[in-house]
């Protein structure tokens, strides 16, 4: 993975967890009811001076844990030397033993009681793509994109309540939680404008028979042959957002999305039938049915009309939304701190600009089942600002758009340095050990600079004939101190020697050509006598105290360079 | 040395963090609520959910998801009973609050959750239900048996008359005696209960029965009536003869009313005008009056505001002027020029209603009137005459209209009745009933009572009918006593949750007619 250039970051991950929910919460006062197995009274009945209570819930020993089990698994990658960054999970989500409420009779006097109905799953894919089509070192350019893909089936529920209405919407096995559940219109009869419906025969269990279907314009008859409409689970939903960022300007628009689903709107059903004088009509309404002939989809008015609840108020759910769209501008450093400033920002943002839906007026996002209410939407804002920030030694935080390519910057420049580090190891290394052969150049210097004072001042050296001497010369390479191959033959004859003349000893002078350093010379000096006693004892197993191996320093004895790059091995013959 | 500290100072912490308290001391109850075990254990206790139960009879908001300013209890289900009758007239639409009750148009709207069928559906199950948790209870409760036969008879008289008022709402009238009528729950909901199917007419009124007579038996044993809101030995009797009047049971009802109008210790009292005008008090806004039987006492803090009953009545409250209560021309007329009761409307301002005022209109505080020894005198004249005895009946009559009019006296005699209300017969029964209509005008519920009577009605708009209330379409109907104009639907929420009652076959007809 290190050698593959072009990913950056890849990274897997799996979770799987089992959490308890017991946070039901209660009616139209939204806090959690924690005590949903009790038969409970509620004591704000109080009858004049005298107190009252009146019963409110129906115990139920039996009520326990939501449970949830909740898989995830996916994968993070960041690609292309951080131009293109991809998160991808899926997660299955099973809830087991759902506390809903259970309808009862009305007749009991209670509407239902909490119970655990049965069981749901949640199933689902959401990405996240960033790509940064653009980066140089003043302008960059994202784009970001998410997506979430949902699908809700209700697995099971009790043998006793199979299906769960309420309302237009029904719970019930096989299908996505809070199905619409109601009858179908077939559209206005254009000879009298009354609403017609789809209806059908039904077999003994209330079901339908397949291929019965007909079309009837009595409102009883359609309460009685309802349909299964989906639901407001959205097909795929999301944001896309991009930004834009030069020097100190930065531009970001983000927008959300949803495909798929559908609201039933109450509110525009309400407002399409009045029951009051004095209410307004949608502006719909003024397609209505008006004389026999008519083809329209709005039924005529009619006073005290019944209308059976249908799918003409099933709205698609789809909307586009542009959320946020932001200006700002970080002024150059180099304008305010002549202000005695460390940083400045001016910005502007509008957000919830536009919404784009199928039904003026609509508002989808409201809530997950697909109802409407008497709420605002949320309000388009506009906002205007400007940061200062006084004082020293604070750094304004860097553009959000440059983090990743600074990110990438230092941990380039941590790899040089690294490597530059190891690098200055090394050389602190080799410079101790040569600074210790310096040293001990310096001492043999030294050495020699007195041996030869003792020379000179010591007796001249009388020749003695009883001596007798060999020379052997090994040659060296230019700059070298190793014994090449050619030459060790030299060292062979004077190791015979040696061997067969026990008594002999021999004295090994090196030394270098004059060009170069003179330190570096000497240092080649000693280290061709050295290698020859090396090999001498180490080779040919010569006692290391029969040879006396010290460098020279430089010699001129010969014209010809090459013939200086010698160690001379003198065998002193007894 | 410091390392055994630190070891020792975990080691504690951690046995100290594995202890709990044990499990008696865990409060499971909110501070809001009680349990209900802790309430039928004896007698004084058991009055909390009782008074519960009152209290709702007047308050709104619990019985329905909206349209709560139409749903407070008792009183509004009386309003509701008038308006859609002959002689209570509503002026002017307002708000939209009960002119749809006085239209006939709220039968289609079973399926909401914010209308009459619901509503009505709704608050008598509450009431039958609550009423059963305390009725379960009579033979463990504790305290003597006075006060335990205070509490479990006022939860049968309380469960009777639910019972009743379902059975003359969702059904035909008691002759009717084999139609279906409502669903019967005798035991305390659990969350086993199943829901039952409808009984018939004759079942119910059955039960009704059974229930009244033994509410009567046990409160004998505590005759005198704690709170003005509590149902008492005279106001169960007195419930007793509004059920005998519906099954035609004369001698019962005679009975009933009289020994209610004994046990009471009530009197009628005057009609003094200048009592009836705006911030006065009366036997129609206090229930402290002479003559009040059953009513709820509504203090300040417990007021409906909007949603209460002379918000809707009073013709000076600041919607009611919206929405003006007018009385019919045609029974107006009735009244002689020396009767009393003449300060309780207004001619001269269409007709306009007086009788019904906020005692104080600054914190709208008004009581209701829920049953007033009046009644069990005219009670008493009806089933006396329609016993036969017309000179009881009489008596009873003259006792009430002595105190309405000086001049007043009358030599009718007979039972006759019109098809029709606004036919006369010229017959006692008539006149007695003609003097209910003025005296119980806006609180007696008028299409029960035209129903008992087997009665039809008209509604011309020479009487001050307004062009919305004229009911071109329901003609027919209006005058038929065996249609199902006035039987209301069942709610869907019923059918959602019962195994035991199906939309196609258990449905009362959506129109006038079956279908």
């Amino acid at each position: 993975m290190q050698n593959v250039g072009w990913i950056n970051n890849l990274s897997v991950k799996a979770s799987y967890g089992e959490q308890g929910n017991d946070m039901l919460t209660k009616g139209n006062d939204m806090l959690p009811t924690y005590y949903a197995w009790q038969s409970l009274y509620d004591l704000s009945y109080s009858n004049a001076t005298n107190i009252g209570a009146l019963i409110s819930s129906l115990e139920n020993q039996n009520v326990s844990w939501e449970k949830s089990q909740n898989f995830n698994a996916g994968f993070d990658a960041i690609l292309f030397n951080h131009r293109l960054q991809l998160n991808v999970d899926f997660y299955n989500r099973l809830t087991k033993n759902m506390l809903l409420n259970r309808p009862m009779a009305l007749s009991t006097g209670f509407t239902g009681f909490m119970d655990n109905v049965g069981d749901m799953r949640n199933r689902g894919v959401e990405a996240s793509l960033r790509i940064t089509p653009v980066r140089t070192a003043d302008f960059e350019w994202n784009i970001t994109a998410m997506a979430t893909h949902n699908k809700n089936k209700v697995i099971k529920l009790t043998k006793e309540a199979p299906e769960l209405i309420s309302g237009v919407r029904v719970i019930k096995e096989g299908m996505p939680i809070y199905t619409y559940y109601m009858a179908k219109s077939a559209g206005v009869d254009p000879s009298n404008g009354h609403s017609l419906y789809w209806a059908y025969e039904k077999d003994d269990d209330g079901n339908m028979v397949p291929g019965t279907e007909y079309i009837t314009d009595s409102y009883s008859v359609a309460n009685t042959c309802k349909y299964y409409l989906g639901s407001r689970q959205a097909d795929i939903f999301g944001s896309l957002g991009t930004d834009f960022s030069w020097k100190g300007l930065t531009l970001s628009v983000l927008t959300t999305y949803s495909l798929g689903g559908k609201v039933y709107d109450s509110l525009y059903a309400s407002d399409m039938n009045l029951s009051y004088l004095s209410s307004t009509w949608n502006k719909n309404a003024m397609r209505r049915w008006q004389k026999p002939g008519d083809v329209t989809d709005v039924p005529r008015s009619t006073i005290a009309e019944s209308i059976a609840a249908n799918d003409r108020f099933l709205i698609d759910a789809s909307y586009f939304a542009i959320k946020n769209i932001t200006l700002a501008w970080a002024l150059p450093n180099n304008w305010i701190s002549k202000l005695g400033m460390t940083g400045a920002r001016i910005f502007g943002s509008v957000d919830n600009l536009a919404l784009f839906t199928h039904l003026d007026g609509m508002d989808p996002q409201y809530n997950f089942s697909g109802g409407t209410d008497y709420d605002y939407s949320p309000n388009r804002t506009y906002t205007v600002g400007i940061e200062l920030n006084f004082g020293k030694a604070y750094a304004a935080p860097a553009p959000a758009v440059n983090v990743n390519a600074l990110n990438s910057q230092i941990n380039d420049l941590r790899a040089q340095l690294a490597d530059a580090q190891g690098a200055a190891a090394d050389a602190n290394s080799r410079l101790a050990q040569l600074q210790g052969d310096l040293d001990a150049a310096n001492r043999a210097l030294a050495n020699c600079r007195n041996d030869l004072n003792a020379a000179k001042n010591a007796a001249p050296k009388v020749v003695d004939n009883s001596k007798q001497y060999m020379n052997i010369l090994v040659h060296f390479p230019k700059s070298g101190t190793a014994i090449t191959a050619d030459q060790r033959a030299n060292v062979e004859r004077v190791a015979a020697y040696l061997k067969s003349h026990p008594e002999a000893t021999c004295v090994i002078k090196g030394y270098a050509s004059p060009e170069g350093k003179e330190e570096v010379n000497i240092k080649l000096a000693n280290g061709r006598a050295a290698s020859v006693k090396d090999m001498l004892v180490k080779k040919y197993g010569i006692a290391a105290n029969r040879i006396n191996a010290a460098g020279q320093g430089i010699s001129n004895m010969f014209d010809e360079l090459s013939w200086n790059r010698v160690s001379i091995c003198e065998i002193i013959v007894k | 040395m410091k390392k055994i500290f630190k070891y020792l100072f975990i080691g504690m912490f951690g046995v100290l963090c594995l202890s709990s308290c044990s499990s008696d001391l865990l409060e499971t109850e909110p501070t809001d609520k009680m349990s209900g075990s802790t309430f039928m254990s004896d007698a004084t206790k058991a009055l909390i959910p009782l008074n519960g139960i009152y209290r709702s009879m007047y308050t709104a908001g619990w019985s329905t998801t909206s349209n709560t300013h139409q749903c407070f209890g008792i009183s509004a289900y009386n309003l509701m009973g008038e308006v859609m009758g002959d002689d209570f007239i509503m002026g002017a639409q307002g708000s939209g609050w009960f002119w749809f009750d006085a239209a006939y148009n709220v039968k289609g709207r079973f399926t909401s959750s914010s209308w009459r069928s619901y509503d009505l559906w709704m608050a008598y199950y509450t009431w039958i239900a609550n009423a059963n948790y305390i009725i379960a209870a009579e033979e463990t409760m504790e305290g003597s048996s006075e006060d335990v036969g205070y509490v479990i008879g006022q939860a049968y008289a309380i469960r009777a008359y639910s019972y009743f008022m379902l059975a003359q709402t969702f059904a035909r009238n008691y002759n009717f005696s084999n139609d279906p009528c409502v669903p019967i729950y005798n035991e305390p909901t659990m969350t086993t209960t199943t829901g039952q199917p409808r009984s018939t007419v004759a079942q119910v009124y059955e039960q009704i029965d059974n229930d009244i007579n033994k509410a009567i038996e046990l409160l004998a044993k505590s005759p005198a009536q704690r709170h003005p809101s509590h149902i008492s030995y005279a106001v169960a009797l007195g419930l007793k003869s509004r059920i005998a009047l519906v099954e035609e049971k004369w001698g019962e009802a005679l009975d009933a009313a009289q020994k209610a109008i004994a046990a009471s210790g009530k009197s009628i009292q005057t009609v003094d005008a200048s009592a009836f005008a705006p911030n006065k008090a009366n036997f129609i806004n206090s229930v402290g009056q002479g003559n009040v039987m059953w009513g709820a006492q509504i203090v300040s803090d417990q007021a409906g505001m909007y949603a209460s009953l002379m918000t809707h009545m009073s013709g000076t409250a600041p919607y009611g002027e919206r929405a003006p209560k007018e009385i019919s021309s045609w029974l107006y007329g009735k009244m002689r020029s020396t009767d009393a009761r003449r300060a309780w409307w207004n001619p001269a301002e269409g007709y306009l209603q007086k009788k019904f005022e906020f005692s104080n209109s600054q914190t709208w505080e008004a009581d209701y009137i829920w049953m007033r020894v009046e009644e069990m005198y005219l009670n008493a004249a009806e089933a006396a005459c329609m016993s036969g005895n017309d000179a009881l009946a009489k008596e009873y009559l003259m006792a009430l209209m002595s105190k309405r009019d000086p001049n007043y006296s009358t030599n009718k005699t007979g039972t006759a009745l019109g098809n029709l209300t606004t036919d006369e017969t010229g017959s006692l029964r008539e006149e007695i009933l003609i003097q209910r209509r003025l005296e119980l005008w806006g609180e007696d519920g008028r299409i029960y009572t035209i129903r008992r009577l087997h009665q039809g009605f008209v509604r011309p708009s020479e009487y001050g009918w307004p062009d919305g209330l004229l009911l071109p379409t329901h003609q027919k109907a209006m005058k038929d006593p065996a249609s199902y104009l006035w039987v209301l639907t069942i709610p869907q929420a019923e059918f959602d949750g019962n195994e035991n009652m199906d939309i196609n076959k258990d449905q009362n007809p959506v129109g006038d007619y079956p279908e």
